[in-house]
């Protein structure tokens, strides 16, 4: 009997700790592309050169077709206060559905790039992919920069 | 009136090439391309290609001219080189022809056919097979696409490209074009002005036709079906929908209408038609919704509580599984003389209108609309029984949100 018990809790074990911290994860997932939905706007998402994501403390995953909608979704909801390290994201303009951190991405904004909701901001996780795509005028912007940027001209 | 004045000056441009202009007949067999072709003609010939498959992309026209022919006469871009003819001249026609196989890209939107900041064009009854991007206008002003018939091939959504697409123009008149499989359809951004009129738009991965930004324009009389999300229009003011139907949009995020922040627009006489939602309206303000028929969807209409002083009157509601669904317990939207075929009350004086008001929305609705998994309980003795008490006591559904005249008669 105690041989039982010994096995089934050798048994329960991994499967136990499995969904524990399974649960506790917050991570991003990739994007499904065509049947997602931004949680902004609420078109279907398709280009996968766009792309965001919240990730928020409990784990909910919210997902944007463009990284105007997740910073006009971060305004609206006030996220500014609650949001933790590693939950906003975007999609790297070079690198199919490469979800990158969005605090730190580098962001370009070029009238060449047109973005799904109007904005064209892109995101880029290193500087050398988005100088092959940045004309003589176009700015490079950090996330700080690009809040008011949203908020005036969105 | 601006159309009527539009049309005389297309009439007059018309005649003054007549009477000027040469005419050049290109064959298979002259040893020069397109392109080299062109170069060598003046402002106002034409261009006659003879049938046959020309195997040539990045045609530039700079120059006033008209290029036409059968159907037969192919220009096929060999999915090689980039955009298959851009047009970067006022008053350039193409007409008859068939272009297909343009190269696609991750990172350009190569099209068929790409107008650059050019006004008065028009492109007629001209094919287009496996297009990426079918006919690009960008920042063009006063043409017309005519009666042009595009198939693309959309499988992949990276690789899927528009079928018209139109970014800041005005003035642009759309009508009686075929559109099939591409991402989507007829897609507007930043355009004034413009008609979208007797076009079919059908099978399109994404939205049948896609409306961002895009003021005092009105599409009529057309027919989206099949589409991967139906009908999205979005952030906009003073659009007329008229007449058009929207069928056969089934999908979890599919919707007949998807409406995102309209205001002071005009949605009437329309008919949809076995659509997961008929019309979903989110952050819409000043709109009337008359006279249209909405029948054999799953929601007939979903409004969010974001959605303010919409009117439906003179619509029929026949046999949906919900009417109007709504997650608000307020209600800042009117439903006045609508026929809705699941009405239960009787009509006394006879005066054509039922003397109990109609509830639309049931229990069950509201509760699906706060926990979608909840549609598991659809047809269930128990949710029929709690619609029944609600229908009698109501204490959670919108109270105000009621038809007081609802039509004993389905409109004609």
């Amino acid at each position: 009997m105690k041989k039982l018990k010994n096995l089934i809790s050798y048994l329960l074990l991994p499967i136990v700790t499995v969904l524990v911290f399974s649960s506790c994860a917050r991570s991003p997932k990739p994007i499904e592309y065509g049947k997602d939905n931004c949680a902004f706007c609420n078109m279907t998402i398709m280009d996968k050169k766009w792309g965001a994501e919240y990730v928020s403390d409990k784990g909910k995953l919210y997902k944007f077709d463009s990284i105007e909608c997740l910073i006009s979704f971060y305004l609206k909801q006030g996220l500014s206060g609650s949001v933790t390290e590693n939950s906003l994201w975007t999609v790297d303009y070079t690198n199919e559905n490469g979800l990158i951190n969005a605090e730190n991405s580098f962001y370009l904004k070029s009238a060449s790039l047109k973005s799904p909701m109007g904005l064209n901001v892109a995101s880029f996780g290193s500087l050398n992919d988005l100088k092959k795509f940045q004309n003589n005028e176009d700015k490079v912007i950090s996330w700080l920069e690009l809040l008011p940027i949203v908020k005036a001209g969105w | 009136m601006t159309g009527i004045i539009f049309k005389i000056l297309i009439v007059i441009l018309a005649l003054q090439t007549a009477l000027f202009a040469k005419t050049l007949n290109y064959t298979m067999k002259s040893n020069r391309t397109i392109q080299q072709s062109i170069d060598a003609l003046d402002k106002n010939d034409t261009l006659v290609l003879s049938d046959g498959i020309y195997y040539e992309s990045l045609i530039n026209i700079s120059k006033q001219l008209i290029i036409t022919g059968s159907s037969k006469a192919i220009i096929d871009g060999n999915n090689k080189g980039g955009t298959i003819i851009t047009i970067s001249s006022d008053n350039v026609a193409i007409a008859g022809i068939t272009i297909r196989n343009v190269m696609k890209s991750a990172f350009r939107d190569f099209a068929s056919i790409k107008l650059n900041k050019v006004s008065n064009c028009r492109i007629e009854n001209v094919t287009l097979i496996n297009a990426f991007f079918g006919i690009y206008l960008s920042e063009c002003s006063y043409s017309n696409i005519i009666g042009n018939k595009i198939f693309g091939n959309s499988r992949v959504e990276s690789m899927s490209g528009n079928g018209i697409h139109l970014w800041h123009c005005k003035g642009i008149n759309i009508f009686n074009n075929y559109i099939e499989n591409q991402r989507d359809g007829i897609y507007f951004e930043f355009v004034s002005n413009s008609w979208i009129t007797n076009n079919e738009s059908a099978k399109n991965l994404r939205y049948g036709l896609h409306f961002m930004f895009s003021d005092n324009c009105s599409y009529n009389n057309n027919k989206f079906h099949s589409n991967g999300a139906g009908v999205a229009v979005m952030y906009t003011r003073n659009v007329n929908m008229q007449h058009n139907l929207f069928y056969n949009n089934w999908g979890p995020a599919s919707y007949g209408l998807l409406l995102k922040d309209i205001r002071d627009s005009k949605i009437q006489h329309n008919t949809f038609k076995n659509n997961t939602t008929g019309i979903y309206a989110e952050g819409s303000r000043n709109i009337m919704v008359s006279d249209n028929f909405i029948g054999m969807n799953g929601w007939a209409v979903k409004i969010l509580a974001s959605s303010v002083n919409i009117t439906f009157t003179r619509n029929n509601f026949v046999s949906n599984s919900f009417n109007v669904a709504t997650n608000s317990s307020q209600n800042s939207n009117t439903f006045i003389r609508n026929y809705w075929s699941d009405y239960s009350g009787y009509d006394l004086d006879k005066n054509g209108i039922g003397d109990v008001p109609y509830h639309p929305v049931r229990l069950f609705s509201y509760l699906v609309s706060r926990n979608e998994q909840s549609i598991f309980l659809l047809h269930s003795f128990f949710i029929d029984l709690l619609d029944l008490a609600e229908k009698v006591f109501p204490s959670i559904t919108p109270v105000a949100l009621i038809d007081k005249e609802p039509l004993m008669k389905q409109i004609k």
